[in-house]
């Protein structure tokens, strides 16, 4: 049987300011499962999700989603941005960014309907923030901050999950909801896919990797891909990192 | 009184319609700069009322005052210039704000050029720039309703692209808002609103009506939906209030209404119940005084504790403050039934006030492990840290804290930790310096205020349950030996441990 790509990226070159920041990836995601991207700072982590989403001008290549450009598919992604893009002053509450995840699904000047606003406290109690939906999101700590993101892309009901570093600088109760929501999203058939720097919890978290280094280095199963040999190749000659997943191998082995 | 300064005026109609205009300028500004202030656009808003200028005069040139032509010169004048400035910001290393600099001030040169062409006509200069309520035609008016209309129109219809876009640009992107039209649309009705304010503030002020409104509803609240009310209201008081100034006094009225509305955001800056300047000094100044009454807490408990009494010029010593101060510190903790004081001027805790110290304690301790064990902090470091954060810890987490640390008896430097109950199992125990030469004691704790010294006795081993003897004293040092190594202790180090004698 041929199963469909959900994600089908051929040879695909992205770059800023006329610096290559991914060259000729081609990939191609079926597997509705966690898949982590991980790869050296300036790898082209991020580049790739913002070329899944359509929001960086590719030089070369296509990327298609459930076998169409992403602009016709735009609402069947979500997305949650890296911390440090967001205005934490901004006068929105938890239940304002919350229900931005609908808009996806509304038309140009409609406005939010009892249907919406029932979504929107559905995936704001799924992620324990109830207490908190009025609050201005400035006052909340770094992992409840998370969780209010996580819960605007389950508003968004979407196929695929696009998370940037989702677990810097989140306190462990906090990490361990965000994977416990992945597991359940998982569990619905949803594809989740993941940008992560930290590579002690690989592969306790993600099925799935991507490596990448500008190049696509390995995507795989975790456990067949998370190697020496091709972690070397991912970070060339960086040794630090490379000494650490070393020793992470030790421990694992 | 109040009939003569606020009705009478109005039995002019200029007056009457200058007021409509003024209070429709307030209101679409405040409105309209909420948005502005939010995408951090106030110098690019700026910018737009002055380059507008060459359009308006050209306008004027080919139809002559026709209020429409006017008009459309404004807001193609204002897309002109937003264009250029993304193009040179787009096709050169030149950065948006230098961009911004360079094409509106060109562009109202240009204008100011063109209006020196015109001065047969009677297209008074100083009108542009500054203003002329009194002036507004009853066309003028009709304009100004229209372009108010779809000003708000539009930002109630389009409300969720403006939001989303100047939240989070790169979520509107991702779900197919056009993030660069609603850039564009901006200016665009950015520059209808000061074509609709040119009579009523002119050119060079028009920016404070658009900005400084909104500034003061951000100060105010943290709903945008509010935000956009207030800054309306406020916008339009300010309008009014500069209106009847500028009647009165005979000042121009773009300056009045500025100077309004710059002190309403004065005041609001120093009186905000949430953000302003006031509430945050007198929070800081609280959260100082709470401090201190802690500290003071602590000493009486700890010198208590050491000495079975303690005072006031010992307390004063121990915490290195001033017996003045200190005296205002137990008038308060005495109010408050916490401490108490016997006729000898000796001072005590009362069970409440034991209790409270016993809390601090227990928070500061249990920080203090916290942060060796599970953070990784050198143990000579933690003391400074945990003195910052007790005071302001709730209970809960500090009970959460104990639990995961498995209810240490201990913190790193032996002294024993409160409990959630408030007991605590106080252990006999002696500074080393009042050992004789031949004892032999166990440290059971050092005393936790000089990293240095800290650092110097964790080097040499002496940490909690090591056993020493005591071999040799001498003027000021003391002489001790801890299993096969001797080492040397001058009277203040040795003040600092705590041994219990064996």
């Amino acid at each position: 049987m041929n199963i469909k790509p959900v994600i089908d990226i051929q040879n695909l070159t992205v770059s800023y300011h006329r610096k290559p920041a991914i060259r000729s990836v081609n990939l191609k995601l079926t597997e509705r499962g966690i898949i982590g991207i991980i790869g050296p700072n300036g790898a082209g982590k991020s580049t790739l999700l913002k070329a899944i989403l359509g929001l960086v001008p590719i030089d070369n290549g296509t990327v298609k989603v459930f076998g169409e450009p992403v602009f016709k598919v735009r609402n069947k992604i979500s997305y949650v941005p890296q911390k440090e893009i967001i205005d934490w002053d901004f006068p929105v509450t938890v239940y304002d960014v919350v229900m931005m995840g609908r808009y996806a699904h509304l038309g140009v000047i409609e406005r939010p309907g009892p249907s919406d606003r029932d979504i929107v406290e559905a995936a704001i109690d799924k992620v324990g923030m109830n207490e908190y939906k009025n609050q201005q999101i400035g006052n909340l700590s770094g992992g409840q901050q998370q969780r209010v993101f996580l819960a605007r892309a389950l508003a968004q009901e979407s196929e695929i999950l696009l998370l940037d570093e989702p677990f810097v600088g989140v306190d462990a109760a906090t990490e361990h909801a965000i994977i416990d929501l992945m597991h359940s999203l998982n569990d619905e058939g949803k594809m989740v896919v993941v940008v992560n720097h930290d590579l002690g919890k690989v592969q306790e978290y993600f099925q799935y990797l991507i490596m990448i280094n500008q190049r696509l280095i390995a995507y795989g199963p975790t456990r067949e891909v998370f190697k020496p040999d091709l972690l070397s190749k991912t970070y060339g000659g960086r040794l630090t990192i490379l000494q650490k997943t070393e020793q992470l191998f030790g421990v694992a082995q | 009184m109040m009939y003569d300064l606020f009705i009478e005026p109005l039995q002019y109609q200029f007056m009457q319609r200058a007021l409509i205009a003024s209070v429709m300028v307030g209101v679409i500004n405040g409105a309209l700069g909420c948005f502005i202030i939010l995408r951090r656009m106030a110098f690019i808003g700026d910018a737009l009322s002055h380059a507008i200028l060459p359009g308006v005069v050209i306008a004027f040139m080919v139809a002559g005052k026709g209020h429409f032509a006017l008009f459309l010169g404004a807001v193609f004048a204002g897309i002109v210039t937003a264009l250029l400035i993304g193009f040179v910001n787009r096709n050169s290393r030149i950065k948006e704000d230098s961009a911004i600099g360079v094409i509106f001030i060109g562009m109202f040169a240009f204008g100011v050029l063109l209006i020196g062409r015109l001065q047969a006509v009677h297209l008074d200069l100083q009108h542009f720039l500054f203003g002329d309520p009194l002036g507004v035609s009853p066309g003028d008016l009709y304009l100004t309703g229209i372009i108010g209309i779809v000003i708000l129109g539009s930002i109630t219809l389009f409300y969720k692209q403006l939001q989303l876009t100047s939240f989070d640009p790169i979520m509107a992107t991702a779900i197919g808002m056009n993030t660069g039209m609603v850039h564009y649309f901006l200016m665009g009705i950015l520059s209808m609103t000061i074509v609709a304010s040119l009579q009523a503030v002119g050119i060079i002020l028009v920016v404070a009506m658009l900005i400084t409104p909104g500034a003061t509803a951000y100060l105010l609240t943290e709903r945008l939906p509010k935000m956009l009310i207030l800054a309306s209201l406020i916008g339009a008081t300010a309008a009014i209030i500069g209106l009847y100034i500028s009647y009165w006094m005979n000042y121009s009225s773009g300056a009045a209404m500025v100077i309004v509305v710059t002190l309403m955001f004065l005041i609001t800056l120093i009186f905000a119940p949430k953000q302003g300047v006031l509430i945050k000094i007198i929070q800081r100044k609280r959260a100082q005084e709470r401090h201190l009454n802690d500290d003071v807490l602590k000493a009486t408990y700890q010198l208590s504790r050491d000495m079975q009494e303690t005072n006031l010029s010992q307390i004063a010593e121990y915490l290195g403050i001033t017996t003045h101060l200190l005296k205002n510190v137990l008038h308060k903790l005495l109010q408050k039934q916490l401490i108490m004081h016997t006729d000898d001027e000796s001072i005590l805790l009362t069970e409440d006030g034991k209790k409270h110290a016993l809390k601090l304690i227990r928070s500061h301790r249990l920080w203090e492990t916290y942060l060796t064990e599970q953070a990784g902090l050198g143990w000579e470091h933690v003391d400074e840290e945990a003195e910052r954060l007790e005071h302001d810890l709730p209970d809960d987490i500090v009970d959460e804290i104990d639990e995961r640390l498995g209810y240490p008896e201990h913190d790193p430097h032996g002294a024993p930790i409160p409990k959630k109950d408030g007991t605590i199992r106080e252990t006999e125990d002696h500074p080393l310096a009042s050992l004789h030469v031949g004892e032999t004691g166990i440290i059971t704790r050092v005393s936790d205020q000089i990293p240095e010294v800290l650092a110097t006795l964790w080097n040499a081993g002496l940490i909690p349950n090591v056993q020493l003897t005591v071999t040799e004293r001498d003027n000021g040092t003391m002489h001790v030996q801890v299993g096969e190594k001797k080492f040397t202790l001058d009277d203040k180090a040795a003040s600092r441990v705590m041994v219990r004698k064996v």
